[in-house]
């Protein structure tokens, strides 16, 4: 695995108000890894993401994504240069069809917007590009139905789809099993994990399945009341009493 | 025939100034209300700098140069604001221009308005007026169709449903809206010029509350992003006084009738826009 971090964060402090959510905050995720942030609800954990993708202001701090400070960028130019998100409640756009929210993804790397119309190549590359990203998750055929018909399963896969297509150096994907029937959560897995071992990506991933989490991920941070409470191997953090404190009491 | 082409021209500059009012509103889910302004802008300027002895050529473009100018305040608003402020700001805008123009009345001519508006030679009929707005108002649709077709409009369809989702594949919602909202700003202006060639008479009842509903109705029936929506929504809510008139009742009630119907359209028809806004608030 290459050592060059893709992620530094130094002393970060989110305040909403006077009340903070995230505070002193640092740490650093190389090229490649697979990290997962834990912690109860509340503790943080989707804070963290906002904040590396903009979506967030810092009140102190600096974030840094392959040497770049990003700290003052705003949430699209992050994800134009460094970042792919997901969310908690799934950003796939359900009145679009299958084919134009990942036309989205691939068309963003172009720099003009009506390349595709007047480019007979261009149009064919783009739409290899798709039905290989929907041909592999089996929605080849709904290529030109709503988003919306698919199932929560399957919506989430066609979010990773979009990441994958966006081809960005972190990703961020939140929750990615919440409302994923558990026949589908190995099929998550593996994706999340070809797409940091095929395809190169640094992952972080906020998650409440451990089982899930813990099978896929290099690493894991664990958040308590905005702090990082521990910071391990998948092995250290679920043989470590803490864990067990954190998440059911003393 | 005559009644016929005045038909025919409402429902050709109904369709060039709702064009906007569909992006903005029916594709884009932005509330932008304001376009009533441009709309009286539009048809006020051109029509006092031609009475001032100015071309029309060059009235018509400094008409246009002020309603960019005016539109660009209210892109400039929808930066700056959240989605309710600016919604209600451009709505409160409309009760501030009718109120200039009621007031200024050395310029606008008050509340008589201003009368004897000539059209242009080469729309001196209605035949060939109707013709010329139906040429603009085809181009216009044209470019809509193909709008959405682009990555523009498909980020303006994923503006309605999700601002956050949109972000995070690198598009900046500000600006698509900002855009959008000057484009509005400037439809409505070449509808409002359009209109008061058609009835040659201006007064601030022109523009304001009524424009704005006739408008919100047909963008909200025609609530998906198709042209063909558009247009059999723009001829529905065109045609319908036309259709009242069969019931032969007094001009007073079929007014507030025809008010009636396109209100219970409004109220019945509005979660078609707003269904989405409530996952845009949740998505973090």
């Amino acid at each position: 695995m290459n050592t060059e971090p893709t992620l530094t964060i130094e002393n970060l402090r989110v305040q909403f108000g006077k009340q903070a959510i995230l505070k002193n905050i640092s740490f650093s995720v190389k090229k490649g890894e697979i990290v997962g942030i834990i912690g109860p609800n509340g503790c943080g954990k989707t804070t963290l993401l906002n904040a590396i993708s903009g979506f967030c202001r810092k009140n102190e701090g600096k974030i840094f994504i392959e040497g770049n400070d990003v700290s003052d960028m705003k949430n699209y130019e992050r994800a134009r240069k460094f970042v792919g998100r997901s969310f908690q409640n799934v950003g796939v756009f359900k009145e679009l069809t299958l084919e134009e929210n990942l036309m989205m993804a691939v068309e963003r790397e172009k720099s003009y917007p009506w390349h595709w119309m007047f480019s007979d190549n261009h149009k064919l590359s783009m739409s290899q590009i798709i039905d290989k990203a929907l041909d592999e998750l089996g929605l080849l055929h709904h290529k030109k139905s709503q988003a919306g018909i698919l199932s929560g399963g399957q919506l989430r896969l066609l979010e990773l789809a979009r990441l994958k297509l966006m081809n960005k150096p972190l990703l961020l994907i939140d929750e990615p099993t919440a409302g994923v029937a558990p026949i589908l959560r190995q099929e998550l897995g593996k994706t999340i994990g070809s797409l940091a071992s095929k395809h190169g990506h640094t992952i972080i991933i906020v998650e409440h399945d451990l089982k899930f989490l813990f099978g896929i991920v290099n690493r894991v941070i664990v958040i308590v009341d905005g702090e990082i409470y521990m910071d391990g191997s998948p092995e250290e953090i679920k043989n470590d009493h803490r864990l067990q404190e954190v998440y059911f009491g003393k | 025939m005559g009644y016929l082409f005045t038909t025919i021209c409402q429902y050709f500059e109904t369709l060039i100034g709702v064009t906007g009012v569909h992006l903005s509103l029916s594709v884009g889910g932005i509330f932008f209300l304001g376009f009533p302004v441009t709309f009286a802008s539009g048809a006020y300027v051109m029509v006092i700098l031609e009475k001032q002895g100015l071309p029309l050529y060059l009235a018509v473009t400094i008409s246009l140069i002020i309603a960019l100018l005016i539109g660009l305040i209210f892109a400039l608003a929808y930066i700056k604001l959240s989605n309710d402020s600016f919604t209600i700001l451009t709505l409160a805008s409309i009760l501030a221009c009718d109120a200039v123009l009621k007031s200024w009345d050395n310029v606008t001519g008050g509340v008589l308005g201003i009368s004897g508006v000539s059209r242009p030679d080469f729309l001196s009929s209605l035949p060939t007026l109707a013709i010329g707005q139906g040429i603009v108002a085809l181009i216009i649709l044209i470019i809509e169709y193909v709008l959405l077709k682009t990555s523009f409009g498909r980020s303006l369809r994923a503006l309605k449903e999700n601002k956050a989702a949109l972000n995070s594949l690198g598009s900046s919602d500000y600006k698509i809206g900002f855009i959008i909202v000057i484009v509005v700003s400037l439809l409505a202006a070449v509808e409002g010029m359009f209109s008061i060639w058609r009835v040659q008479f201006l007064d601030p009842s022109f523009a304001g509350i009524m424009i704005l509903i006739k408008m919100l109705t047909i963008a909200i029936i025609a609530y998906r992003p198709r042209v063909s929506w558009l247009m059999l929504s723009a001829l529905f809510i065109v045609l319908l006084p036309e259709a009242l008139r069969f019931l032969h009742l007094s001009s007073v009630i079929m007014g507030q009738m025809r008010l009636l119907i396109y209100a219970l359209m409004v109220i019945f028809l509005i979660r078609n826009l707003s269904g989405m806004s409530l996952q845009t608030s949740r998505t973090l």
